[in-house]
Order: structure tokens, then C-alpha cells, then sequence
């Protein structure tokens, strides 16, 4: 199965990293992070911040609560002494996790610590440096919006269209 | 038709209020950089979002990255509870979101939007100076990478319309 860093995880579970470490070291769980332990553990998560309920039980509860799906859209849980009932919504759940799984795998990248590093150039002169070549800005500034956007989505689709044959 | 005309004329034609920003936007303002997705930050007002929603559906919207099958409907409820949706549709993949990092929220977003028109539909995009205050405050770096790119364009547009 496709793992993923720490902070694509904690994503995924809807939870801070340093929730996760925690609950992952309280849990006894080795740093193993996979779509399976996130969905178990956003379960769990929801269990014990939303219902107060250990996090031991949460998590020996999570297992057959996220596999009951799809055979079963709800799932139940009846106390012992039948005083209490839990009914989880499984497909809003999943439809929730599903959501942050998808902004984990696509739309996270860890953000670069501390201060950037100084430029000693800005504007043309810095982007010069950078390697950007200006030429090509300055043949694009010359046409408008509208003919930069159709060569926008032409080489987007040309490029799309690459396939490798030999 | 390609897939941002399509995307484009498509969101316009079903009344959704929107602003587009990331790449496409940059291609906008005269970035080289070739993109495959839409970047869109929309009204999140409860009318909006069942437009939107509506339209997403028609394109079987789909969360871009994870398997079929799971439970996932593409309704108000969906755009309500998640800031950013990353999304693959029949005509292509597409972001939306309702708040942009570093701008803040969708009236702050069009407070710095301008008006463009492609393909004989009209919509808005975020401004360059915009544009920057959102790659510089994500600090993704592949952000970041951008960044130069813009600077020299935005000095380079001052220029120009100082006729130098």
C-alpha cells in the first residue's frame, strides 16, 4: 500500500501532526502512514475528541466500524449495560475522509521552515539570476489575456498529448 | 474546444460566481509555465454552492488521488465542509476552493480580481500583485519556485505602462 510522510497523514486523519505522534505512540502504532491507518485513525479520532471514549477502546472499535462499509452505510454500538447507543453515519464519514485523503495525496506539500533565504536581486534582475528566461515573458506580455490563455490551454493540451512510441 | 475554454464557459454558463487564480491566472498576466488544472475560488454562499455543485455533478466530479468507489457525493454539503476540493472531471481537473492563502476570503479575493475575457466568455482572475501574496504565503515550494517569474512580470507590466 502507498504510504505517505507524516504530514500528508495527519491530512488524511483531519488531526495535527503532534495529535498523531501522540496518539500513534499511546497506541503503541509504529510510524507506518498508510490510507488504511488514517481512515482507522480518524475514526478513532472522531470517537475519542467527539464522544470522549478512551483512546484505547476508540481504536480497537475503529477496526470494525471502517470495515463494515459498504455492506453497512451505519455503524452501531451498544454499551454493555444497553443504557447507550452510538450510531455513525459511515458514509458521511467516509465521504469526509475521503475529501482529506484527496487533499493529501494532491494538494499538501510540506511548507519550507524558517526564513526564506535572502535574494539579493528582485524584479527582471532576479528573475534573470533565478534562470527565468525573460525573453519568452516579454513575447507573452505582448499579446493579451485572451491570446495567453488560448496558447495557455493549447500547450496544455498538446503536452497532454505526448505519448512516448519508441 | 479545449478543457479550460470548456471548464471556463461551462462554470460562467451555470451562474457560479468565481474568481480563478493559481497557474491558470498566471498564464493570464503572460507566465510561460504550462498548467493542467483550473485553480477557482468561489462565492461560498449557500445559492453558489448548489450552482457550483450542479455543475460539478454534470462533469462526474470525482476527488482527484483516491480510488473509486468511495462514498463520496458531490453536493452543497461537500463544498460547505471542505475549503479546497482537488477534483478530476470529464473535461479536466479542477480546484475549488473558497478562501485563497495570504487574501483571505471570496469578497477578498474579488477585491483584487480583474476582468478577463477568453474564448467569448467573460470572467474574472486574481491580479498579479495578488497573485504574489498567495505564492509567498502557501510557502510550498513549488510555490515559491514561481515566484521570480511573477516578480519580473509585474516589474516589467510597471514598466510598460510607464512607456519605458
Amino acid at each position: 500500500m502507498e504510504t505517505m510522510t507524516l504530514g500528508q497523514f495527519a491530512v488524511a486523519v483531519g488531526a495535527p501532526r503532534r495529535w498523531v505522534q501522540n496518539a500513534m505512540a499511546v497506541l503503541g502504532l509504529p510510524a507506518r502512514y498508510d490510507a488504511e491507518g488514517a481512515k482507522r485513525l480518524a475514526f478513532t479520532r472522531m470517537l475519542h475528541q467527539d464522544l470522549g471514549m478512551p483512546l484505547a477502546r476508540a481504536h480497537q472499535l475503529a477496526a470494525p466500524a471502517v470495515a463494515a462499509w459498504p455492506e453497512r452505510s451505519r455503524w452501531e454500538y451498544t454499551s454493555a449495560d444497553d443504557l447507550v447507543t452510538l450510531s455513525v453515519d459511515l458514509e458521511r464519514f467516509l465521504s469526509d475522509y475521503a475529501v482529506r485523503l484527496s487533499l493529501a495525496r494532491t494538494h499538501y506539500a510540506e511548507k519550507r521552515r524558517g526564513r526564506p533565504p535572502k535574494r539579493r536581486k528582485r524584479g527582471v534582475a532576479g528573475a534573470r539570476e533565478y534562470g527565468v528566461d525573460i525573453s519568452l515573458l516579454e513575447e507573452s506580455l505582448r499579446r493579451t489575456p485572451e491570446e495567453r490563455l488560448r496558447r495557455l490551454d493549447e500547450a496544455a493540451q498538446f503536452v497532454q498529448s505526448l505519448r512516448v512510441v519508441g | 474546444m479545449t478543457f479550460l475554454t470548456a471548464l471556463l464557459e461551462g462554470l460562467s454558463a451555470a451562474g457560479v460566481e468565481f474568481v480563478v487564480i493559481g497557474g491558470v491566472a498566471a498564464g493570464a498576466h503572460g507566465s510561460t509555465r504550462v498548467t493542467f488544472d483550473l485553480d477557482v475560488c468561489y462565492a461560498p454562499t449557500s445559492e453558489n454552492r448548489k450552482r457550483l455543485a450542479k455543475v460539478l455533478r454534470g462533469w462526474k466530479a470525482y476527488l482527484r488521488g483516491v480510488e473509486p468507489g468511495l462514498p463520496f457525493e458531490m453536493d452543497e454539503r461537500a463544498l460547505a465542509t471542505s475549503r479546497v476540493l482537488t477534483l478530476t472531471t470529464t473535461l479536466g481537473d479542477l480546484d475549488v476552493m473558497d478562501e485563497v492563502a495570504g487574501i483571505g476570503g471570496y469578497e477578498a479575493v474579488l477585491a483584487q480580481s480583474v476582468l478577463v475575457e477568453a474564448g467569448g466568455t467573460r470572467f474574472r482572475v486574481l491580479d498579479l500583485p495578488g497573485l504574489l501574496v498567495a505564492k509567498r504565503a502557501t510557502r510550498r515550494p513549488r510555490d515559491i519556485a514561481q515566484i521570480p517569474e511573477l516578480e519580473a512580470l509585474l516589474a516589467r507590466r510597471n514598466e510598460l505602462r510607464k512607456g519605458g
